[in-house]
């Protein structure tokens, strides 16, 4: 999987990402001390501004299959692996997005507590996990709408300012869980959020194996 | 001459709006060059395509080195891994590097061999430096360049059968020569080892070619081995006083105010008789351009 992945990204769009996530995790340090619930404030930037960066660096390092030349990739369709090699390549697209966003809100979090000399609690650690699997959600929900309709930059970030703007709607609940200290609330938001990234990963490797597949047909 | 078939399709149709590929019988011979001619859009690539099994929307039945049909193409990994396929604008993804194409071989056909790719990235000088430059993305390739990098992938794996479309157009005259000589090593290199590629260069691919095909309008017109169609296709050349009476017999002729020159049947070669006429041997453009002429649209 992580081959096939290697194959369908850009290096140097990989490398930038990167330094853009070690570089934004500085901001939940800054926030933490000026603002109320700054560990919380900081992480919430983190996830939102990580949104941002794969949805705006995914026309470039899955540009191809943006740019929906993933139906005339003949060269896979010229070997009986071409669609497994392809699924895998989305599959590990998919998984490395969630690790990297996972290990971002968390190091964000726990950088953050450490700084603060703050507790960990259960409710705050539902509200990261969910944190990071509303980002996920996010992120494949609108990958799935760029890739398949998004030809030109432009109207890929037209779709980006949606998804923020749909983003803004989902983290207030979030918020207003947490503040209202409602486990209940945060567990079901935590379970849903997961169970929804889990399918919205899925759905955009399908999305993706769909669209190569029908290489195979009129283009 | 006993021969058998790569590929033996029958009743292969693939309609598109305001065009039919129509082939009720299509054979590629085992173990020779097999050029496919046409105008544009006389339906090469499609019909490559579908050969090729990267096109799964058409009708009829096609065979595999004489044993595998469609659906094993589709489902058993033989006929592919012994297939070499080369496209032109829409092969590889712009954004992958050489290095990636490299990677890429080696996850899609298990007989790709790393060694032999490189050795050919060296002999078809495909970097512009002479050294391995596995960084540089295929969207800054030349288009011969990228028909080079397409060749080394195929060619560096072991295979029965290349199918190549149109390998001959964006290279130069010196790598038309070379893709001559790379083609006749191919078949050279195993028992039954087969090429079946469209070109328009047909001159620079004469060399090479031992059987070709004709196709207009989505059908073939035309096809044979390259020595019978020139006994099939005689090259006559007239006085201009002549012209007027040739033209009755000729298949196809163009004249000048010095005299005439025509493609004529060879059964038809006796109604020339009393006639001032000099025949030639044709060569496979002068046959191929003639039977198109024949059968075009173009005026």
């Amino acid at each position: 999987m992580v081959n096939c992945y290697k194959i369908f990204v850009n290096k140097k769009i990989v490398l930038i990402k990167g330094l853009l996530a070690i570089t934004m995790l500085v901001l939940p340090l800054i926030l933490a001390t000026g603002v109320p619930m700054g560990i919380l404030v900081g992480a919430l930037m983190v996830a939102s501004f990580s949104i941002l960066i794969e949805l705006i660096m995914d026309f470039f390092t899955f540009g191809g299959i943006a740019a929906k030349k993933e139906k005339v990739m003949e060269y896979c369709r010229s070997s009986i692996k071409g669609p497994r090699v392809v699924e895998k390549g989305l599959t590990g697209d998919v998984v490395v997005k969630f690790l990297k966003m996972f290990l971002i809100v968390i190091i964000s979090y726990v950088s953050t507590t450490l700084y603060l000399n703050e507790k960990i609690t259960a409710i705050s650690i539902l509200f990261m996990l969910s944190l990071v699997f509303a980002a996920l959600v996010l992120i494949y929900g609108g990958l799935m709408i760029t890739r398949r309709f998004c030809k030109t930059f432009s109207i890929h970030v037209i779709v980006i300012y949606l998804v923020m703007a749909i983003g803004t709607g989902l983290f207030v609940p979030l918020f207003y869980f947490y503040i209202c200290g409602a486990l209940i609330g945060m567990i079901t938001f935590t379970l849903v959020s997961g169970c929804l990234s889990g399918l919205f990963g899925y759905l955009l490797v399908r999305e993706g194996v769909n669209g190569f597949k029908s290489g195979y047909y009129d283009i | 001459m006993q021969y058998t078939n790569a590929i033996e399709g029958k009743n292969i149709v693939k309609k598109y709006k305001s065009f039919t590929l129509d082939v009720p019988e299509v054979k590629i011979p085992a173990g020779f060059a097999t050029a496919l001619i046409g105008e544009n859009g006389a339906g090469k690539t499609t019909l490559l395509n579908i050969l090729a099994g990267i096109r799964l929307d058409y009708k009829g039945e096609l065979e595999y080195f004489g044993e595998y049909k469609d659906a094993d193409r589709d489902n058993n990994p033989v006929v592919k891994e012994n297939m070499g396929y080369t496209g032109t604008d829409n092969y590889f993804l712009p954004h992958w590097t050489v290095e990636q194409v490299k990677n890429l071989s080696k996850l899609l056909f298990d007989n790709f061999d790393e060694k032999k790719f490189m050795d050919i990235y060296d002999e078809l000088a495909i970097s512009s430096n002479g050294s391995y430059d596995g960084k540089k993305k295929v969207s800054e390739l030349s288009d011969g360049t990228k028909t080079k990098l397409a060749l080394a992938s195929v060619l560096s794996r072991d295979t029965k059968l290349l199918i190549m479309d149109e390998p001959a157009s964006p290279l130069d005259p010196l790598m038309r020569d070379k893709l001559c000589e790379l083609i006749r090593n191919y078949l050279s290199s195993g028992e039954n080892k087969s090429v079946f590629f469209s070109t328009h260069n047909i001159s620079d691919m004469e060399t090479v070619t031992d059987y070709a095909i004709i196709m207009e309008h989505g059908k073939i017109v035309e096809e044979g081995f390259v020595e019978d169609l020139k006994e099939k296709y005689i090259l006559v050349k007239g006085e201009a006083s002549d012209a007027k009476a040739a033209k009755e017999v000729l298949f196809t002729m163009t004249e000048s105010k010095y005299g005439f020159e025509g493609i004529c049947l060879s059964k038809d070669l006796d109604k020339l008789a009393g006639m001032d006429v000099v025949t030639e041997t044709a060569s496979l453009f002068q046959i191929s351009v003639a039977v198109m002429k024949k059968n075009s649209r173009v005026k």
